[in-house]
């Protein structure tokens, strides 16, 4: 197995002169901490992402460094999960909780906190174990929403 | 959504055509499939065969396509290739958005849990 490369925010990566200016945020420890548990305890999760709900990436952990434009991707997932969220609606059926994007050996969960604070996108490839990852992913949503919240 | 509605509607102009056959077929052969459509390239519904209930069709259809644009644009963007669906989970049930071959279309299916002993964990 590969390091695991906690990326920087995207706030970090578009304002880093306005940031540097401030202090360092102090909760980003926990928060990649939990990130990198539950990638460290799901075989075959390659990247979690945690984004805002405007889709901006907060924070992420990957095994491998990162080689997407994360940025990019939770736009797109959050963009995913409310349309989603959408087609549920306009069928008349009760709300989504989960976008799963499938290719034939990769999948991508999204999946939003409990309040809809923010979205966890999930990146897995190969054999993963989707029991595991069922019942871990909303003791990681709630983990999140928890850290999130202290902001 | 209810699982046991026997009555099913199609687009009245479909009705007799190949592809609402097609449709009928698919859902005989599928128990836990309650609906399908299929929607075009803009996101009109060509074809469907649907619980007769107060749906919005035509904003679920379009809804649909924009789901697949943004799971192919996910996929893109992490250097996945060869996407094949995009699966909506709720409580009881999921929803298939699978683009065709091509991508001029894509079908939307429909369907109930299919392991009841499974409801009330979480769902993905």
């Amino acid at each position: 197995m590969s390091s695991i490369w906690p990326s920087r925010s995207a706030e970090t990566e578009e304002e880093g002169e306005e940031r540097s200016r401030f202090p360092k945020v102090s909760w980003d420890a926990p928060l990649q901490d939990a990130l990198t548990l539950f990638l460290t305890s799901v075989p075959g999760v390659l990247t979690i992402v945690v984004a805002d709900r405007n889709g901006l990436p907060v924070a992420s952990v990957s095994r491998d460094k990162p080689r997407a434009d994360l940025v990019a991707v939770s736009a797109m997932a959050v963009l995913a999960m409310e349309a989603g969220r959408s087609v549920a609606r306009n069928l008349q059926i009760s709300a989504a909780s989960t976008v799963t994007v499938e290719g034939g050996t990769w999948k991508v969960v999204v999946s939003p906190t409990p309040t809809g604070l923010a979205n966890l996108l999930v990146m897995m490839e190969g054999t993963t174990n989707l029991g595991l990852l069922k019942l871990t992913l909303p003791r990681l949503a709630d983990a999140v929403e928890r850290h999130l919240e202290t902001l | 959504m209810d699982p046991t509605a026997s009555v099913l509607e199609s687009d009245a102009d479909e009705d007799g055509t190949a592809l609402d056959a097609v449709l009928g077929a698919f859902l005989g052969a599928v128990p836990e499939a309650t609906g399908v459509v299929v929607a075009g390239a803009t996101g009109k519904p060509i074809a469907s065969r649907l619980p007769a209930e107060r749906i919005q069709l035509i904003a679920a259809t379009a809804m649909a396509k924009l789901v697949a644009w943004a799971g192919e644009a996910v996929a893109a963007n992490l250097h996945l290739s060869g996407m094949v669906a995009i699966t909506i989970d709720g409580p009881s049930w999921k929803v298939i958005v699978a683009p065709t071959p091509s991508h001029a279309a894509a079908v939307v299916v429909t369907l109930r849990a299919v392991d009841e002993s499974l409801e009330g964990l979480p769902t993905m």
